[in-house]
């Protein structure tokens, strides 16, 4: 179910997961994406209050500590294979792209 | 302009705004045009908004919906105070919070993150917010539809038309009933629309502030309109029923006033939602079994107390004396006189060992009324098998009369009376007695 709800990961939820292959809390997450996407990704709170519920409710992610109301999380190795199967299929659309469009670049 | 100004006192303003959490832009909205009018949001209950003087300007409200926050959380649950957090580290000043909605505002000149970066995401948050809400009111509706089906269709609708209480219950239901499809068809509306523009990847659009306005003045003037059939009903309505509306609606209170208690204590305590979910349905069971038992344990007092012969004489103009007949001291002669701003209602029974004579006469000025109730009072008898057809007779060609195969039961309609009556005794032709009826009740 979470495989196929997760086949093709948006932009905001490749982010997110990339971001927790390092054990973070929520705000620390929006500050690494803005430095992985070098500020082209922006993921506000809302969004990604919610994308670290669905996360977490189908075990792509777990809580490692609860430090008052701040909360960290780390990817799971089910996150890790969903996050790595969205890298592949990125990179053979890429790839594909340059075969097709190459020349034409 | 709207946003329904309540009071300002001093540098204080209260305004009525109701919306639903689909309808958020438009309190984004309302929120702008607030402060660039110098008011700014202090706190939200209900549907009352609170504002403050502000010389501020260019402020940004973000007014957000979220699904998480439980009716059986306590007010500055975790879950709305982490999520606070998070808020506030992506440039959001929290103000307040009222049910699933959370209100930010910034800067305009901040470059505040939005809050949903993800509109698939969000339209999710707001669908769940929205839909409990949605489902309680079709729920609701179904059962206010149910209500005055009853009470108009399947009872004597005689009874409500004829009291103050009963005006009202109909008005507030029809209201209710009303409104809710008015919701209903805007949220389905807003479905509709916000799956279309998502499935072309394009912003979605809520309800705007001119959207909710139109709703907003349909609420208000049903608002007023049940306020003065209330205000009727407490202050114009004669001295026997006053007291029993007033008490009829403290009883109503009850509830009211303890859930209100109870989201205090749980507000204060900050007890687990189970916990909280606990005393919150023990508490709507406790008030609505003190309800029950309370309008039970009056009507029950009520008509063993209730004297019988309180109509005045002069409103009871046709009596089983008129007939000939003594009416008995031993109870079995009984009038009772109802009236509400639409009708007035008769009853009025008497009998002896052998003879009987019982009628109902409800009148009111308006045509619209007494063609209902002929309609539904003809229903109701010929649904109990009482075969009640119009017949001829020597009376005035403006009164109808209906009877049936017995000739023991008579409705006699004129342009502002009904009049249901039943003769158990003989020695009277049919033409008399209706002559008698006609002279003594319709002239």
């Amino acid at each position: 179910m979470a495989r196929q709800q997760f086949q093709n990961l948006t932009e905001p939820m490749y982010y997110i997961l990339m971001s927790l292959l390092k054990e973070m809390c929520g705000v620390d997450i929006m500050e690494s994406i803005g430095g992985i996407s070098k500020g082209r990704v922006k993921v506000g709170p809302g969004t990604l209050y919610a994308l670290l519920s669905k996360f977490e409710k189908e075990k792509m992610i777990r809580e490692t500590k609860v430090d008052g109301r701040k909360r960290s999380y780390i990817i799971t190795d089910k996150g890790k294979g969903i996050l790595l199967d969205e890298y592949r299929r990125l990179i053979i659309m890429a790839n594909d792209g340059l075969l097709c469009m190459g020349a034409k670049l | 302009m709207y946003g329904g100004e309540i009071m300002i006192i001093k540098d204080t303003k209260r305004t009525f705004f109701a919306f639903s959490p689909y309808e958020c832009a438009a309190v984004e909205e309302y929120l702008g045009q607030m402060v660039d009018k110098g008011w700014l949001l202090e706190s939200i209950k209900g549907n009352f908004f609170k504002f403050e003087k502000t010389d501020q300007k260019n402020l940004k409200y973000s007014v957000d919906v979220l699904h998480k926050v439980s009716i059986f959380d306590r007010k500055d649950s975790d879950v709305a105070l982490e999520y606070r957090e998070y808020c506030k580290a992506a440039g959001w000043n929290y103000i307040c919070q009222t049910g699933k909605i959370q209100i930010f505002y910034t800067h305009d000149d901040r470059e505040a993150i939005s809050i949903h970066t993800d509109e698939e995401e969000k339209f999710k948050s707001v669908f769940k917010a929205s839909i409990y809400n949605v489902f309680g009111q079709f729920f609701l509706t179904l059962m206010f539809i149910f209500n005055l089906f009853i009470q108009l269709f399947l009872g004597d609708a005689g009874f409500v038309l004829a009291s103050n209480l009963g005006i009202l219950a109909i008005v507030s239901a029809s209201t209710v009933i009303l409104m809710n499809c008015v919701g209903f068809i805007s949220f389905c509306s807003w479905i509709i629309k916000a799956r279309g523009q998502l499935k072309r990847d394009k912003v979605m659009h809520y309800n705007n502030y001119k959207q909710i306005r139109m709703k907003s003045i349909l609420t208000k003037i049903f608002g007023l309109l049940i306020l003065s059939i209330l205000l009727k009903l407490l202050i114009l309505d004669n001295i026997n029923n006053r007291g029993f509306n007033i008490y009829f609606l403290l009883v109503l209170c009850i509830p009211m006033i303890i859930m209100t208690y109870v989201k205090k204590f749980i507000n204060k305590k900050r007890y687990s939602k189970n916990i909280n979910m606990g005393i919150i349905i023990g508490s709507v069971l406790i008030s609505t079994y003190l309800v029950i038992m309370i309008v039970m344990g009056t009507v029950l007092l009520s008509s063993q107390e209730t004297p019988r012969n309180e109509v005045p004489s002069e409103k009871v103009s046709l009596t089983f004396r008129d007939f000939g007949f003594k009416e008995n001291n031993d109870g079995s002669t009984y009038s009772m006189f109802d009236k509400s701003i639409v009708a007035q209602r008769i009853d009025y029974s008497s009998s002896n060992e052998e003879n009987q004579l019982t009628y109902t006469i409800v009148e009111s000025n308006s045509t619209l009324v007494i063609k209902f109730y002929k309609k539904r009072l003809l229903a109701r008898l010929n649904s109990y098998g009482i075969d009640l057809k119009r017949i001829k007779t020597s009376l005035p060609s403006n009164i109808v009369v209906y009877s049936d195969i017995t000739k023991r039961s008579f409705i006699l309609v004129a342009e502002d009376k009904v009049v249901d009556i039943k003769k158990d005794f003989s020695g009277i032709s049919e033409e008399e007695f209706l002559n008698v009826v006609c002279k003594k009740l319709l002239y």
